[in-house]
């Protein structure tokens, strides 16, 4: 992910499961109050309008930059859970 | 938009507290059409979001196959191949719009259902169509799932709630009948393609289905119906009569594995369907002995007597022939002493008159439920769904709603003295 762009139709899969999944969440009046709590705790309750939008102006560059931004050795830990014997 | 909604509330006050007993609560209107083929179909265009659940009821189910497993399987492969597309090029296209298909194969009917963003219908209602009408069940595919199902089931023989929920059907029902027949690893094995494409033909692409619309319906929801699916074969099915064998034995002990330390305990009765007159004040009572977590038998048996985590009581959902279940896990050593408990709960409610403060409780906690299966377009249309499906009318829901509101003690001890006889349940623990 840090070499090459991924492809369009990839990045637009993941949009639209984004779209889809913020959608059917906000479906049940009960979703939809926990929703607004979770938004205004970040800062406002009306981000919740516009939570979608960001995910849309995602590129594939963005998606690069950010891969070689955050996929570097020096910003992972790495736990080995072994067993006794 | 939500803001300025929210910008109109009355903030300083708080909401008056009403009890969900004194609700009026409304269903949702579905409206109703007929495709170009007589197919039916039933929508409710409800909620804020711009999408859709869409649910195609076949009358494929379990009580429409001649051999044990052939309707449940056919159901599982029908997005397992096509003659154009693999399984893996069904599962892309549905995940690539962020859409959701299931199957699910119950008694009478089986059923393909469809989660998607509205402005995608028309990249997805073809491959539904697809699935309907051209499936191939790859044997490969089959393969796969009868190895598959046979390593599930011998991980579940080992359970002992396993068994006992499977016995239990057998007892009230028979093991011929569609609500108590199970599955063997054997019968996985015989399972063949051929018979799966003779069930299909019949009960999916020649059979009959209904189809249960929500969500925010596009305008032209009717038009894109027709034409994806009004030209498809829907014709009459009828469900042969299935007797009833019940079992003569009430009693049964079984042990399942010697070493266990957990008992499954199962009582039932055999008890109508939602036609009976009896039904709806049934459930009044039902939820009083073991229908929620203030219930009798959990007040009794996991809070007093700590016996078991939890038990619950209930009426089995079945459209033909039904039956009224009691079930728990309970520690091996306090199985009989659980069994004689649930005896005394009977005993109590056939002899004592419940008091007001418990039946409005009882009474808020179901008008409640009621409440909580209203909520969004999906919940309503599940409504709709049981109405139509069990062949009853909207005038149901109101006289539900009109018996947990009015249902007296006298009433629910009637019920009690009716249907909660010992000599008439079956009671089983599996070890």
């Amino acid at each position: 992910m840090k070499q090459e762009l991924v492809s369009e139709t990839e990045l637009q899969k993941v949009k639209n499961k984004t779209e889809s999944m913020i959608a059917f969440e906000d479906m049940s009046v009960m979703s939809r109050a926990n929703s607004l709590a979770y938004y205004e705790l970040l800062g406002d309750a009306a981000w919740m309008n516009f939570e979608l939008d960001k995910y849309g102006t995602v590129t594939t560059e963005d998606i690069l930059k950010e891969s070689r931004a955050i996929f570097r050795p020096e910003n992972s830990n790495t736990i080995y859970y072994l067993s006794n014997n | 938009m939500i803001k300025e909604k929210v910008s109109k509330l009355e903030r300083k006050k708080a909401p008056a507290i009403v009890d969900a007993v004194d609700f009026h609560l409304q269903l949702k209107q579905a409206e109703k059409f007929v495709l170009r083929n007589g197919a039916e179909v039933y929508a409710v265009n409800a909620g804020a979001e711009e999408v859709l659940s869409l649910e195609w009821v076949f009358f494929a189910g379990n009580w429409q196959e001649d051999k044990n497993l052939v309707a449940a399987t056919t159901n599982f492969l029908l997005r397992n191949g096509t003659s154009k597309k693999n399984a893996f090029q069904i599962n892309e296209h549905f995940e690539y719009y962020g859409s959701y298909l299931n199957r699910a194969c119950h008694n009478e009917t089986s059923t393909i259902t469809l989660h998607c963003l509205s402005k995608h219908i028309n990249e997805l209602l073809p491959v539904v169509r697809e699935l309907i009408t051209d499936s191939v069940m790859p044997q490969q595919e089959l393969e796969i799932y009868q190895q598959n199902m046979k390593q599930r089931l011998k991980v579940n023989l080992k359970k002992s709630d396993f068994i006992a929920n499977r016995l239990i059907d057998v007892y009230l029902y028979g093991d011929k009948h569609p609500y108590g027949k199970f599955s063997t690893a054997e019968e996985f094995d015989a399972l063949n393609r051929e018979e799966l494409l003779k069930f299909y033909d019949q009960y999916y692409k020649n059979g009959k289905w209904i189809l249960f619309v929500a969500g925010k319906l596009p305008a032209n929801l009717e038009a894109s119906l027709n034409e994806w699916f009004g030209d498809l074969p829907c014709k009459p099915v009828t469900l042969a009569e299935q007797p009833v064998r019940p079992a003569i034995e009430k009693k049964f002990r079984v042990v399942n594995d010697p070493a266990g330390v957990q008992g499954s305990i199962r009582m039932a009765r055999p008890f109508p369907n939602r036609h009976h007159p009896d039904f709806l004040k049934v459930q009044v009572l039902n939820a009083l002995l073991g229908g929620f977590f203030g219930s009798r038998l959990m007040s009794n048996i996991r809070e007093d007597k700590g016996y078991t985590y939890g038990i619950h009581s209930y009426l089995q959902n079945h459209t033909h022939d039904s039956s009224w279940m009691i079930t728990t896990e309970a520690g091996n050593d306090v199985a009989e002493a659980t069994i004689r408990e649930i005896h005394n709960e009977m005993k109590d409610l056939r002899e004592e008159l419940v008091d007001d403060e418990e039946l409005l409780l009882v009474r808020n906690y179901l008008m409640g439920g009621i409440l909580g299966d209203l909520d969004g377009p999906f919940h309503i249309i599940a409504r709709w769904k049981n109405i139509i499906l069990n062949n009853l009318t909207e005038q149901h829901f109101y006289d539900s709603i009109n018996t947990i509101k009015t249902i007296s003690p006298k009433e629910i001890q009637e019920m009690a003295v009716k249907y909660l006889q010992p000599g008439d349940f079956y009671e089983l623990v599996v070890v």
